[in-house]
C-alpha cells in the first residue's frame, strides 16, 4: 500500500469512479457481475493513472517516499506489462538469451586462451630464443649451445631453458607416462612463479652429474596423484625405475597446464651441438628491445658457426614474444574472428530486440501519449519504459548467464583438447561484466528507440490514432533494422559457409596413409636401462607378441607417430653434388622406423624396396651406405628430371656426413600438418637410432578400440615396468588435428543459423505491420476485385526491397571482412564465389518464406472486415 | 458529432470543465458525464484525460476540491469547485475565444 498520501487519495478518487461506473451500467441493465467486468475493462489499469498525475500540493513534485513508490510501481507495471504480452516477452528473452550467452561463451573462451595475459610476472618482457637455420626456419636450441648462449649474451636479466619428457611413474596407481619438463634451475624466478610449497631447483641440482633426483610437482598433480599431502615434501617418487625426492609444489595457472611434474634440465655440454632439443626463454633486461636482444644473440650465432662450423655454420638466433610462442599467432587471428563475430552478433541481437520493442511500443503509443498530453512528462514515460528495459535485461542476462555456464562445461569437455588454458574458460568476473553489459545496452538502446518515437512526435499527435496509423509509428525505424539484420545475418552466414567450405576441403584432403584400423601406443625404453641392443630385442618380442593377435595385420614402429607433438627435422643433399656448405641441404623430416611401418600405417611403396632383416645396423657389422627410403616429395626436389633415386646416394645432415643409400621410394604421407603440403621426408631403418619412446602402430582388421585392452595386456606381458602408453586409434589423432577448424566452424555456423532466425523473425514483424496498417487499403482493392497475386506481391514487396538492401550491403560487408579469414581458410578462396552466390540465395529464400504468412493473410482478408473496423 | 483533434482539446477542455465546475460544484464522475452530454460528445473526455487535468486545474490554483458525503449512498466524494483565481482565469479565457471565433469568421472559416 503506498505511503504517499497523494497516491492514495487518487487512488480513492479512481475506486468511485469505477463504482459510479459499475452503478451507472447496473442501471443500464447489466448484472453486477457483467457491470463489475465492463466497468474495469472500459477504465483499464487505475494504477497507472494514479502513478503519472502530479500532486498538486507539492507543486507537482515528488516525496522521497512517492518515489521510492514510483520505482516499485514502475516494476509493477513492468512484470504486468510483460504478463500482458507473453509473445514479445518471449521473443525478446530467447534472443537476449542466445545472442548474450552466445557472444559470453565465446569471449569467455578467446579470454581464457588468447586475451589473458601469461601468467608470468611482466609477461611483455618474456621472450622465447632459438635458433634459425641457414635456411631461415626456426629451430630449437642444443644444450651445449644453449649454455655457450647463456653465458655470453648481454640483453637478458637471465634465461631458462628447457625440454620435454615423459618418464614413467610408478608406485602412485599403475605405472603410467606422466608429462615432464626438465628445466633450467632459472626458469621459476625468471617467469616470476613462485612455487606454491617448498622451493624451486638450486644451481648444484641443475649441474651436470649433481644432484639430479629431484622434481617439483605442479599443483594439478600434487592434488590428483598425491591427494594434496601437506607433508609432500620430502616425499619420494619414482620416475623411470629412479627415486626423485619432491622439494617443491609449483601452481596450477601456468602456461604449460598438461605438465604435471618438473624436473632439473642440467644440460650436457659434451651432447652433439646440432642435437636440438631444448626450447628456451628469457626476460629481457630493463631498457633492453627485442631489436636488441636479437642482434646480441646473433653476434653470438656468427661467433659459434666460426668456432664450431660442422655443427654451427650458417646458423643464427631468433628472438620472438613469449605470447606468440605460448599462444601463437593463428590463435590469436581465430580470437580476433570469433570476438568479430561476437561484436556483429550482438549488433544483430540488439537490432532484433530493439524491433521486437518497437513492435510492442507501436502498440502502446496510444497509452503513453496520453500519458504524456496529460503532464506525465517525458522523464516519467522514459523511467518507465527504462523500468521495463532494465527487467527485461536482468531477466535476459540472468538466463543468459545460466545458459553460459552450461554452454562453457560443454565447451570445456567437447572443445580442442590441445589448446592450453581452455579448461580455464569461465565465468569470471570479465565474462560477467561482458554479459550484464550486453544485455543491458542491448536492451536499453532498443528500448530508448520507442521512448524517443514518443519524445519526437509528442503525445498528442497520437491521441486519437486509428489501429493502423498506430501500427505506422516507428516503421521507418524498423525498416532500418531488418535492413541492418539482413545484412548482418549475409556477413554472419557468409563467414560460417566460407569456414564449413574450408573444412570440408580439409576433410577431403588425402592423407597419403590409410588412418582407420590403426591403433598407435608409445613404450618408453630409458637410456639407463635399455642399451641399444636390449632395446632392439625388446622391440622384436613385442612385434612378434603383438603380431601374434588375431587380426592383426602388421606391425610397425617409427620415432614418432603421424601428427604426434614432435616433427624431428634433418637436412639431406645428393651425393654426388658434393655439397660443402649447409645452404646445399635441403632441410626435411625424417623417421625412424621398421621395415613394416609402411604397411601398418598403409602407405604405398612407388619404387624400390622397404627395409628388410638385412638393412638392421648391428654394432658389430657397420654397414657402408646405411639404407635410407625417401617419399615422392623429396625424390622430386633432389631429382626433378625424373630420374630414378633408388640405387643413389644422398648425404646425411651436414658436409662430410654419413653417405646413405636410396633403397626405396614411398609416396608422401600427410601425417605432421593436414593444412599444408607435407615436407620432404626420410626414413631410415629404426635400429639407426637411440630413441627411448618409440610409437607403434598396429594394424587390425577389425575395430582398432577394441584391440587396446589387449595390446596394454601383450606389453606388461613382455616387461612389466612398460606400459603401453596411451593407446589411441589413429582416427582420433586425425580428428583432432583438426579439432580447431572444426570449432571455429561448428561456432560461426550456429552464429549464422541464429542469425538467419532472427532475420527472419524481423521481416516477418515488419511485413506483418505492414499489412496491419493497411488493412483498409488492402480491403478496398479485395473488394473491387484484386487478383490474389497482386495483393501477395503488393505485400511482400516492401518486405522484399528492405531484405535485398540488407543482403546488397551484407555482401559487401562480408566481402570486405572475409579478407581476415583468408589464414584460416584451407584450399578456398576468401571471395569464393560459390559461398557468396548461395548464401544471398538463402536469405533471399527466407526473406520470401517470412512474408509468406503475412501475405497469404493479407490475401484472404475478408473485405468487410477490414473496411469496417476502421 | 466527431470528436475534434487533440490541439483544440488542449484549449478547450479546461475551459470546458471549469465553465461547468463555475455553475456548481461537481465529482468527477459526473463533471465527465455532463461534459459529455452537454458538449453532445463533442469534448466528452475519458476518466484518464479528466483527472490529470483536474489535478492540474488544482494545482494551478484554478479549482479547489474538498470531501462530501453523497446523501444517497453515504460515499465520500471528492468535489470540485472553481476559485476565484479560476473565475478571473475562464473570464479571460472567454474573452480570447471570443476574438479567436470572430477572427476565424472573418477569414470565413467559422
Amino acid at each position: 500500500m503506498s505511503l504517499d498520501p497523494h497516491d492514495r487519495r487518487v487512488r480513492d478518487e479512481m475506486a468511485h469512479h469505477l463504482a459510479e461506473l459499475q452503478a451507472q451500467l447496473e442501471a443500464e441493465g447489466l448484472t453486477p457481475d457483467e457491470a463489475r467486468e465492463e466497468a474495469a475493462r472500459r477504465f483499464g489499469d487505475p494504477e497507472r493513472l494514479a502513478h503519472d498525475t502530479p500532486d498538486p500540493e507539492r507543486g507537482g513534485r515528488r516525496s522521497p517516499a512517492a518515489l521510492v513508490d514510483a520505482a516499485r510501481q514502475d516494476l509493477g507495471f513492468a512484470v504486468r506489462q510483460m504478463r500482458r504480452n507473453p509473445l514479445t516477452t518471449a521473443l525478446v528473452l530467447a534472443t537476449l538469451v542466445v545472442g548474450v550467452s552466445a557472444s559470453a561463451i565465446v569471449f569467455a573462451v578467446v579470454h581464457a586462451v588468447v586475451l589473458r595475459p601469461l601468467p608470468f610476472e611482466e609477461p611483455d618482457r618474456v621472450v622465447h630464443v632459438g635458433q634459425t637455420s641457414p635456411q631461415g626456419r626456426r629451430y630449437s636450441i642444443s644444450e651445449p649451445n644453449f649454455v655457450d648462449f647463456r653465458a655470453r649474451q648481454r640483453s637478458f636479466v637471465e634465461m631458462a631453458a628447457l625440454g620435454r619428457a615423459s618418464p614413467i611413474l610408478t608406485g602412485v596407481g599403475d605405472p603410467e607416462s606422466v608429462e615432464v619438463l626438465r628445466v633450467s634451475h632459472t626458469f621459476f624466478e625468471l617467469l616470476g612463479i613462485d612455487p606454491v610449497l617448498g622451493r624451486a631447483f638450486t644451481p648444484e641440482e641443475d649441474a651436470f652429474g649433481g644432484a639430479n633426483d629431484v622434481v617439483v610437482l605442479s599443483e594439478g598433480a600434487w592434488v590428483r596423484r598425491f591427494g594434496g599431502d601437506p607433508a609432500i615434501l620430502g616425499r619420494s617418487v619414482v620416475l623411470d625405475g629412479m627415486a626423485h625426492r619432491v622439494v617443491g609444489v609449483a601452481p596450477s595457472a601456468s602456461a604449460w597446464p598438461a605438465v604435471e611434474l618438473f624436473m632439473p634440465l642440467a644440460p650436457n655440454p659434451d651432447v652433439y651441438r646440432d642435437d636440438q632439443r631444448l626450447e628456451a626463454v628469457a626476460r629481457l633486461a630493463a631498457g633492453v628491445t627485442m631489436e636488441d636482444a636479437l642482434r646480441d644473440l646473433s653476434d653470438i650465432a656468427a661467433q659459434l658457426s666460426d668456432e664450431y662450423p660442422e655443427s654451427n655454420d650458417g646458423w643464427g638466433a631468433f628472438v620472438r614474444s613469449a605470447r606468440e610462442w605460448r599462444i601463437g599467432e593463428n590463435l590469436t587471428r581465430l580470437g580476433g574472428l570469433l570476438l568479430g563475430a561476437v561484436g556483429l552478433f550482438l549488433i544483430l541481437t540488439c537490432a532484433s530486440v530493439s524491433n521486437l520493442l518497437l513492435a510492442r511500443a507501436s502498440t502502446r503509443t496510444r497509452e503513453m501519449s496520453v500519458r504524456s498530453a496529460l503532464g506525465a512528462g517525458r522523464a516519467r514515460i522514459m523511467g518507465q519504459l527504462v523500468a521495463e528495459g532494465a527487467l527485461l535485461a536482468l531477466l535476459g542476462g540472468g538466463l543468459a548467464l545460466l545458459v553460459t555456464f552450461q554452454g562453457l562445461c560443454l565447451v570445456r569437455t567437447l572443445g580442442p583438447p590441445d589448446v592450453a588454458r581452455l579448461g580455464d574458460a569461465s565465468i569470471g568476473a570479465p565474462v560477467l561484466l561482458v554479459a550484464l553489459l550486453a544485455s543491458l545496452l542491448t536492451v536499453l538502446a532498443a528500448g530508448v528507440a520507442p521512448a524517443l518515437l514518443v519524445g519526437r512526435r509528442g503525445g498528442a499527435g497520437l491521441l486519437r490514432a486509428t489501429g493502423s496509423a498506430a501500427a505506422g509509428v516507428g516503421s521507418g525505424l524498423r525498416d532500418t533494422l531488418v535492413v541492418v539484420q539482413f545484412a548482418l545475418a549475409v556477413t554472419v552466414v557468409s563467414g560460417a559457409g566460407l569456414l564449413v567450405r574450408s573444412f570440408v576441403e580439409l576433410q577431403g584432403v588425402d592423407l597419403g596413409f590409410e588412418a582407420s584400423g590403426v591403433v598407435r601406443f608409445g613404450v618408453r625404453l630409458p637410456d639407463d636401462q635399455y642399451d641399444q641392443v636390449a632395446r632392439q630385442s625388446y622391440l622384436d618380442v613385442l612385434h612378434d607378441q603383438i603380431r601374434a593377435i588375431p587380426g592383426v595385420r602388421a606391425v610397425g614402429m617409427s620415432t614418432v607417430s603421424p601428427f604426434g607433438p614432435m616433427r624431428p627435422s634433418n637436412f639431406v643433399a645428393r651425393s654426388d653434388r658434393e655439397p660443402d656448405r649447409q645452404e646445399d641441404f635441403t632441410p626435411v623430416s625424417w623417421r625412424a622406423v621398421t621395415g613394416d611401418y609402411f604397411s601398418a600405417v598403409g602407405i604405398p611403396l612407388l619404387a624400390g624396396r622397404l627395409f628388410g632383416p638385412e638393412d638392421r645396423a648391428e654394432r658389430d657389422r657397420p654397414v657402408r651406405n646405411p639404407p635410407v627410403i625417401i617419399d615422392r616429395a623429396l625424390a622430386d626436389l633432389l631429382w626433378p628430371d625424373g630420374e630414378d633415386p633408388v640405387g643413389r646416394l644422398v648425404t646425411w645432415f651436414l658436409p662430410g656426413g654419413q653417405q646413405c643409400e636410396v633403397i626405396g621410394v614411398v609416396a608422401s604421407a600427410r601425417d605432421e600438418r593436414v593444412d599444408a603440403e607435407p615436407r620432404p621426408r626420410i626414413y631410415r631403418p629404426f635400429s639407426f637410432t637411440a630413441w627411448d619412446q618409440p610409437a607403434v602402430l598396429v594394424r587390425t582388421e577389425g575395430d582398432p578400440g577394441e584391440l587396446i585392452p589387449e595390446l596394454r595386456r601383450v606389453a606388461l606381458s613382455v616387461d612389466p615396468t612398460v606400459p603401453a602408453i596411451a593407446p589411441t586409434p589413429l582416427v582420433r589423432d586425425v580428428r583432432e588435428i583438426v579439432a580447431w577448424p572444426r570449432f571455429s566452424m561448428q561456432v560461426l555456423s550456429l552464429f549464422g543459423l541464429v542469425a538467419l532466425t532472427l532475420a527472419a523473425m524481423g521481416i516477418y514483424g515488419v511485413t506483418a505491420l505492414s499489412v496491419a496498417r493497411r488493412r483498409h487499403e488492402i480491403g478496398v482493392r479485395v473488394a473491387l476485385g484484386a487478383e490474389p497475386s497482386g495483393v501477395h506481391w503488393m505485400v511482400v514487396r516492401h518486405g522484399i526491397r528492405l531484405a535485398g538492401l540488407g543482403i546488397g550491403v551484407g555482401v559487401a560487408l562480408a566481402l570486405l571482412l572475409s579478407r581476415f579469414l583468408g589464414v584460416l581458410l584451407y584450399d578456398v578462396s576468401a571471395a569464393d564465389p560459390a559461398t557468396f552466390l548461395l548464401v544471398p540465395t538463402l536469405l533471399g529464400l527466407v526473406a520470401l518464406a517470412s512474408t509468406w504468412v503475412p501475405a497469404r493473410r493479407a490475401v484472404r482478408l475478408d473485405p468487410r472486415e477490414a473496411l469496417v473496423s476502421e | 458529432m466527431t470528436r475534434v483533434a487533440e490541439a483544440w482539446m488542449r484549449g478547450a477542455g479546461p475551459m470546458a470543465v471549469l465553465k461547468l465546475l463555475d455553475r456548481h460544484e461537481m465529482y468527477g464522475y459526473e463533471l465527465a458525464e455532463a461534459l459529455d452530454r452537454e458538449s453532445a460528445g463533442v469534448l466528452a473526455m475519458g476518466h484518464s484525460t479528466l483527472y490529470p487535468l483536474l489535478y492540474n486545474l488544482e494545482s494551478k490554483g484554478l479549482i479547489e476540491r474538498h470531501d462530501r458525503r453523497a446523501e444517497d449512498t453515504g460515499r465520500v466524494r471528492k468535489y470540485y469547485r472553481v476559485t476565484a483565481a479560476g473565475r478571473a482565469w475562464l473570464r479571460k479565457r472567454q474573452a480570447e475565444w471570443a476574438g479567436l471565433v470572430q477572427a476565424m469568421d472573418r477569414l470565413g472559416l467559422a
